[in-house]
């Protein structure tokens, strides 16, 4: 009698143990597409890590602006092109339209003239036009399954490659029937599924006036990814200017926004990539009004004038940071 | 067989137990007990939050002192991580791109993500 009592509560004592012990997540940190990328799973899953890892890897193989399949392109004016780069180019041209230009993936030649974060070099007014009047869609054209560039036109998917990266391991993500993952890429961010003990993720957004760690405002949610651009990213200063790295494909410089950063909260990562570059071009007033004529995304704007503004679909779900000195509205549709 | 109080009280106390180890990653309060070390991805060193210490790992040299850790110099072009300056709480991050390598604080985390 005693015996089968013991031996129940020792069977119930290990089952629970077993419980306890399973692994309730992994994160694989992978130096990838020029940045660093950080998956984290729930429960563990290296299986589906390195499926995503691979893909990565093939994505920078495809798509790098130095070493990549599509540098090839660019050189060579042209060429057969992969399905990424395939995919990304139908996306890249639909977002291109939809924001009048202000996201373009035809700035190749004036990235590389500045070369921010590498030669860092400002352009005389000659090489400004020279890049600028290269880098429209009409240069790009299409023969059979072959792409043409003409006149000097780079392709460079800069702005939305990461995004797009985001999406196709969403897909992965779904596909492998995982529970939860956060998913990082350069700055980017994905949330799948719900943390292990159901509650929604809580997601930083990054202060610009401060470095990496210092936050402005906490998202909760899931399901969502969250992209931001700012001109805190990537910069150089000469004679106490500062160059950023998001141009104006109108004057060719870098974009004089009222915005400090832009974040877009929205259910694809290519749109979502795309979408922040843009907003940032057009200003704080342009994206809300931008925001108001769109549907599927929301927005945090963060202005210089230290005013941050939220959309109203991001409800209540929010944290404020109460040690920042900052003004805190919503905008409605 | 007979069950006694006393079985049930065991058997409160092991599920109590066992729950409560369970629950514990995810209950609020605890905060930044070490320092992780990362080289190319893969964790070259972990160091408790007390103590000092400086160390070179590929290129960066790594510092902790009255419980912050910072890059204090590095090989790199950029210095993005020299310039992050010193983390103490728990999930905040200084990453070397160029030369692979971050410093990861942690213990329980506030956020499960930041943005940047």
């Amino acid at each position: 009698m005693k015996m089968k009592k013991t031996a129940l509560l020792l069977a119930l004592v290990m089952s629970l143990a077993l419980l306890c012990s399973c692994a309730r997540e992994s994160t694989t940190t992978v130096y990838v597409m020029d940045t660093f990328a950080e998956i984290t799973m729930y429960p563990k899953d290296k299986k589906t890590e390195e499926r995503i890892t691979e893909m990565l890897y093939d994505l920078e193989g495809e798509l790098s602006a130095t070493s990549g399949a599509l540098s090839r392109i660019n050189e060579a004016g042209g060429g057969e092109t992969g399905e990424h780069t395939k995919a990304l180019l139908a996306l890249s041209e639909q977002y291109y339209k939809e924001t009048n230009g202000a996201f373009s993936p035809y700035l190749g030649s004036l990235i590389e003239l500045w070369g921010v974060g590498s030669k860092n070099h400002v352009p005389t007014e000659e090489e400004l036009s020279g890049a600028l009047s290269a880098s429209v869609a009409e240069n790009v054209e299409r023969d059979g399954e072959k792409l043409v560039l003409k006149d000097g036109v780079r392709l460079d998917f800069g702005a939305i490659a990461k995004g797009y990266a985001t999406d196709v391991i969403k897909s992965i993500l779904e596909e492998e029937g995982t529970k939860g993952a956060v998913i990082f890429l350069g700055g980017n961010v994905y949330v799948h599924g719900t943390k292990p003990n159901g509650e929604l993720y809580r997601v930083a957004i990054r202060d610009p006036k401060g470095n990496e760690n210092d936050w402005i405002l906490a998202l909760e949610l899931s399901n969502k990814f969250i992209i931001s651009s700012g001109d805190y990213e990537r910069y150089f200063e000469e004679n106490g200017v500062r160059y950023h790295h998001i141009f104006s494909p109108e004057t060719g410089y870098p974009a004089e926004s009222d915005l400090r950063a832009i974040c877009v909260i929205a259910d694809s990562g290519a749109l979502a990539d795309a979408y922040s570059t843009a907003l940032y071009v057009m200003g704080s007033r342009g994206a809300i009004q931008f925001w108001r004529e769109h549907e599927g995304f929301e927005l945090v704007l963060v202005g210089r004038d230290g005013t941050v503004t939220l959309t109203e679909g991001i409800g209540n779900n929010f944290i404020i940071n109460n040690q920042k000195d900052y003004k805190y509205e919503v905008a409605k549709r | 067989m007979k069950w006694r109080k006393g079985d049930f009280i065991i058997i409160a106390v092991v599920v109590l137990i066992a729950v409560g180890i369970w629950l514990f990653p995810f209950g609020r309060g605890a905060r930044a007990t070490k320092v992780e070390i990362y080289s190319d991805g893969k964790l070259s060193y972990t160091h408790s939050m007390d103590g000092e210490f400086e160390e070179e790992v590929s290129g960066c040299t790594v510092k902790l002192s009255n419980g912050e850790a910072s890059i204090s110099s590095a090989t790199c072009p950029d210095k993005v991580c020299v310039h992050t300056g010193a983390i103490s709480k728990s999930g905040e991050i200084i990453v070397c791109v160029p030369n692979r390598v971050s410093v990861k604080i942690s213990g329980e985390e506030e956020f499960d993500a930041r943005v940047n």
